[in-house]
């Protein structure tokens, strides 16, 4: 199970910076114009084809309802966006923003403590002897080859028999559970965290909870920042568990709250699903690239989906 | 340094949301003495009603939820009741009553209603009591008629159609005037509407017979109208199309289909989707066969009592009031509200039901509906399997559209699955031939 | 799937005398960060799987028209095997099962080639490029599909309007075409995660080794392939494992496509069929069983998957 995920952390870090110098710097040896020219224009056409449906996104928010299906998709008509952001975050009583709030909250809330959990295990794993740690170790990683979705039927009837389903706890306790956590929590400790440190810290009359709080999560605060945005990210795009979880629509997150609206049927709302989608995005995209170096450092060490 | 800051502010960032997720959990308390009840539903403007009645009664306090309409509530709603948290009346079309009280999902409340039965329309009543047992109070009827454009009528040179041979004529006059437009269409996302085509030919797909239920999806009632809509699709008169889908709104603005065969209450849906359109609109009786003048209906809800309500009685107090009083319908009937057509009798001769309508040309919808309602053949049931019939309806329609399969052979296959699905669950049944 | 039993057993059984003969040192410490993740994940984990299976083993029985209080009743395998002789079971796992031997290598493959293409010498801007890539991860699956889902509707596709003007029918719903639709938009968002993670780990081969192999007059290709490739594998079993599991959970984008297209029934991938037997028809029995099935599946695909990318390391 371990082999499957590159070993070698620590060094990935070391090896992106010497890397990144070389991005700015001119290439070690001359390139064909021939080739130069057709790997931009490859890079160039793959740029396309991840940005198309976002430009579309953008033009379309930007568009009523009446021009969406009169006008070039791809380019501007009249100008709406006002109104349908107006009409977003009015419409039910604003429950839009509460759905942001929401998403906030569950991503928040549910990153924090699965970063701390997942991480103290990892630590624990990485640096203390006892028996069976292999196995424990085994067994979370097998919790990652697992279909996450499977268990949620099952969880809601588990949930539902001791009150849970239709709570906030619904959608934040499966959501503390994140082997990958773990995973990268072992590997950082094995890696940033001296043992000489820990000892050191011992001969001073420092107990284990604080050692681990003062000098582990100090050591491993870059550990702690990956895998909480990347908690963060799978909880906020997460659909199938609050779908199943959540009736009360003020609890639902904001990808449940526009397939809700998606999913309305009794007016054409495309505008509103269309804007209130961009606005969706615009968090996760803000975040994901004013923190680069975080998440990039993440990856490197084989971070997983979802 | 930066490192620490970043973590810093999200321990803030977390201390603020774990402080806003207490104030939320907090909330929903009500004053002691009081009755609570949570009511789910998809009625545009019920949340309107529903504080009308609160400020009268402050001592049954109503918590109305919307859901999503029509299948994507149902999960939800089943959800809620088997977590025990779904307060204590959904609105369920009658075709699912009576799979949620095979599922164990709803509450007799016989002796509650005892006394509002006669409020409303016979055959309804007897939809919300299978069995012979109430669980629900109905809302409205879906009785169906012809919607049309008036303007796109006379351009093509087509007269109101008054039977289905008249209608299949018209079809193929449109069709070959211009193949882009067709008079009406299949719509593959509805199967209340295939339903009521077999329904207003005498079919019967379900009936009691003893202990057991016989079960009818083929007969030959059911066939001969799978058949006709067969050949239309076959000659391409008829497109198939997807009415759920708000894409289906800008085809019928854009004057793609003529006409629209549908319940009552496609005249709010109308309304405020194809604003364009205003004042060329009109609505005729459904086509017959000819020999008689029976209608059917599609769709139409009732308001069920949930398994687990502790306050029947009230639960069905302000049930009725909802679905009866001119108060309440004055809202969920007005075309901007929802546009119900009541399931209440005297409702049918309120102002807000009864009165010329300018987006239908000044018409008066309720001449018509109300005939329509009062030739709706009023013996059809739903089974206790249906919602899984239901679903393989949807589905084999989609099948329908796309080739894989025909009307007729789609009625075959329902009639054996929902055979099957009454037998795995141990419930009796045989085939009605 | 088939290690958390093994846990409970060992637990029980084997390591508890065994510790109480070789005390651990720190052992309260050890408890104190272990059991708060492994409780919640025997809880989240371990307890459903447990409970799917005992559910998988029960079914809902009434009598007579159906009306009284139903019960539950044990049926032994009798979901299981009617899993295995349902013909939608089949047609939804033999859908994903396609879906992932189609999708999966093209997404791979592609991030493989854009990430090479990114390690190569002749690129530029690359920092710009990889953000760029990245940006549909920032989606979330669900916002994707309904975003595709317009760009794929007839009355609302700028692509379908476009084809019109050109002459040209394009239907993105069809029967036979829907699918691949849908792997379009599978293959969108995580394409460029993909690509990311495979990069770091080209990125962190030593540069010397290509400068001895263009020295031999290897082509920038043959370096491609001969010492760039062989050293990512860890990377590329890593990112197809992650895909395989994600397909065979694949729910949003048929669950968005079902609402506007024909082809997408209800029961169109065995997450829909489960989750339709479930909260549609009220069978959780069978709802189970094709979980159960399911999970069965997954692990077993995942274990030749990896063996066989391991094997041909050697």
């Amino acid at each position: 199970m371990t082999a499957t995920l590159p070993p070698k952390a620590a060094v990935d870090e070391g090896a992106r910076r010497q890397r990144r110098r070389r991005d700015d710097a001119e290439p070690e040896l001359t390139v064909s114009r021939g080739a130069a020219i057709a790997t931009l224009g490859a890079l160039t056409l793959a740029a396309v084809y991840f940005l198309i449906p976002i430009w579309w996104l953008i033009v379309s928010s930007t568009k009523s309802n009446t021009a969406l299906f009169n006008s070039n998709g791809f380019w501007f008509s009249d100008l709406s966006l006002i109104d349908n952001v107006v009409d977003v975050f009015t419409r039910q009583n604003g429950l839009f923003s509460r759905w942001l709030l929401n998403s906030v909250l569950y991503a928040g809330v549910g990153g924090i403590l699965a970063t701390l959990l997942g991480v103290a295990c990892g630590y624990a794993i990485a640096k203390y002897e006892f028996r069976g740690r292999g196995l424990l170790f085994g067994t979370i990683l097998g919790g990652l080859l697992l279909p996450a979705a499977l268990l949620t039927v099952p969880l809601y009837l588990m949930f539902s028999q001791i009150g849970l389903v239709n709570s906030v706890w619904a959608v934040i306790i499966p959501a503390l559970v994140n082997p990958f956590a773990v995973y990268l929590g072992r590997v950082y400790a094995a890696a940033s965290v001296p043992d000489e440190l820990i000892e050191a810290a011992r001969l001073d009359g420092a107990g284990e909870l604080r050692i681990f709080f003062t000098i582990g999560l100090r050591l491993m605060s870059p550990a702690l920042v990956t895998v909480f945005l990347f908690t963060f990210v799978s909880i906020w795009n997460n659909f199938f568990l609050p779908l199943i979880m959540l009736t009360d629509q003020s609890l639902y997150p904001v990808t449940l709250g526009l397939y809700n609206w998606y999913t309305a049927t009794r007016e054409a709302n495309y505008n509103v699903v269309i804007t209130g989608s961009l606005i969706s995005v615009i968090p996760l995209v803000v975040a994901f690239l004013s923190l680069q170096r975080f998440w990039r450092a993440g990856l490197s060490a084989g971070s997983v989906k979802s | 340094m930066k490192q620490r800051k970043i973590l810093a502010g999200i321990v803030a960032a977390g201390a603020v949301v774990t402080m806003l997720a207490g104030c939320s959990s907090a909330s929903g308390g009500s004053d002691s003495g009081s009755v609570t009840l949570g009511y789910m539903g998809w009625v545009p403007k019920a949340d309107e009603a529903v504080a009308i009645w609160n400020e009268a009664h402050p001592d049954i306090q109503v918590e109305y939820s919307p859901v999503a309409n029509g299948q994507e509530a149902y999960p939800k709603i089943r959800s809620s009741v088997q977590a025990g948290n779904a307060g204590c009346l959904a609105q369920l079309t009658y075709d699912q009553v009576p799979s949620f009280v095979a599922d164990g999902m709803l509450l007799d409340v016989t002796d509650e209603t005892a006394d509002v039965a006669d409020t409303f329309l016979d055959w309804t009543w007897s939809q919300v009591s299978p069995g012979g047992k109430t669980y629900a109070i109905p809302q409205d009827t879906g009785p169906v008629a012809l919607y049309y454009r008036a303007d796109l009528f006379e351009q093509y040179g087509i007269d109101v159609p008054a039977t289905w041979d008249d209608f299949a004529a018209a079809a193929e006059q449109v069709h070959a005037a211009d193949p882009e437009v067709t008079l009406s269409y299949l719509a593959t996302d509805d199967s209340s509407t295939v339903a009521a085509y077999a329904w207003q030919r005498g079919a019967s797909w379900f009936s009691i017979d003893g202990d057991s239920w016989k079960v009818g999806i083929d007969d030959a009632a059911s066939l001969e109208s799978a058949e006709y809509w067969q050949g239309l699709l076959d000659s391409g008169a008829i497109a198939t199309t997807k009415r759920w889908d708000p894409g289906f709104y800008s085809e019928l603005a854009s004057g793609k289909y003529l006409s629209m065969i549908g319940a009552a209450w496609n005249t709010a849906l109308i309304t405020a989707n194809v604003g364009d359109t205003a004042g060329a609109w009109r609505v005729a009786p459904m086509p017959t066969d000819g020999d008689s003048t029976d209608t059917a209906n599609s769709g139409g809800s009732a308001v069920a009592v949930l398994k687990g309500c502790e306050h029947p009685e009230q639960a069905v107090e302000f049930a009725t009031w909802l679905n009866s009083s001119e108060e309440s319908l004055d809202i969920l009937a007005a075309s901007d509200g929802g546009g119900l057509y009541p399931a209440a009798t005297e409702a049918l001769d309120y102002d807000v039901v009864n009165q010329a309508d300018d987006f239908f040309g000044g018409q008066n919808l309720n001449e018509v509906f109300k005939e329509s309602a009062q030739n709706v053949n009023t013996s059809w049931a739903w089974g206790p399997t249906y919602s899984s019939t239901d679903t393989a309806l949807t589905d084999g329609l989609s099948k329908v559209a796309t080739g894989s399969s025909t009307l007729p052979d789609l009625m075959g296959s329902l009639q054996d699955s929902t055979l099957s699905d009454m037998e795995d669950r141990g419930i009796s049944a045989i085939p009605a031939d | 799937m088939t290690a958390a039993p093994l846990i409970d057993r060992r637990a029980g059984s084997e390591l508890r005398p065994a510790l109480r003969r070789r005390p651990t040192r720190f052992r309260g410490a050890i408890l104190m960060f272990t059991v708060p993740f492994m409780a919640l994940f025997v809880f989240v984990y371990v307890a459903p799987i447990i409970y799917s299976v005992v559910q998988s083993l029960f079914a809902t029985q009434s009598s007579g028209l159906g009306f009284g209080e139903p019960e539950q009743v044990f049926v032994g395998a009798a979901n299981y095997a009617k899993a295995l002789g349902d013909t939608e079971f089949w047609a939804a796992l033999g859908r994903i099962l396609l879906f992932g031997i189609v999708q999966v290598p093209v997404m791979l493959g592609g991030a493989l080639l854009l990430a090479l293409l990114l390690d190569s010498a002749a690129a530029r801007w690359v920092s710009v490029y990889r953000v760029l890539y990245f940006l549909p991860y920032a989606v979330p699956g669900v916002i994707a599909a309904v975003l595709w889902a317009y760009l794929y509707s007839p009355a609302l596709s700028p692509f379908v309007a476009w084809g019109d003007s050109m002459g040209i029918d394009l239907d993105f719903l069809g029967p036979n075409v829907v699918l691949w639709s849908m792997a379009n938009i599978t293959t969108w968002v995580f394409m460029g995660y993909n690509l990311l993670i495979i990069l770091s780990s080209l990125q962190a081969i030593p540069r010397d080794q290509f400068e001895a192999a263009r020295l031999d007059g290897a082509s920038e290709w043959r370096i491609a392939w001969s010492i760039k490739v062989p050293q990512v594998r860890p990377a590329l079993v890593l990112t197809g494992v992650n895909s395989i599991i994600g397909t065979l959970q694949l729910f949003n984008e048929p669950q968005v496509m079902h609402v506007i297209a024909d082809a997408v029934s209800s029961s169109y991938v065995p997450t829909m069929l489960a989750m339709g037997a479930a909260f549609v028809k009220n069978d959780f029995g069978y709802a189970s069983a094709v979980s159960v099935l399911l999970a069965i599946v997954a692990g077993l695909i995942s274990i030749v998957y990896y063996r066989i990318a391991m094997r041909s390391d050697a």
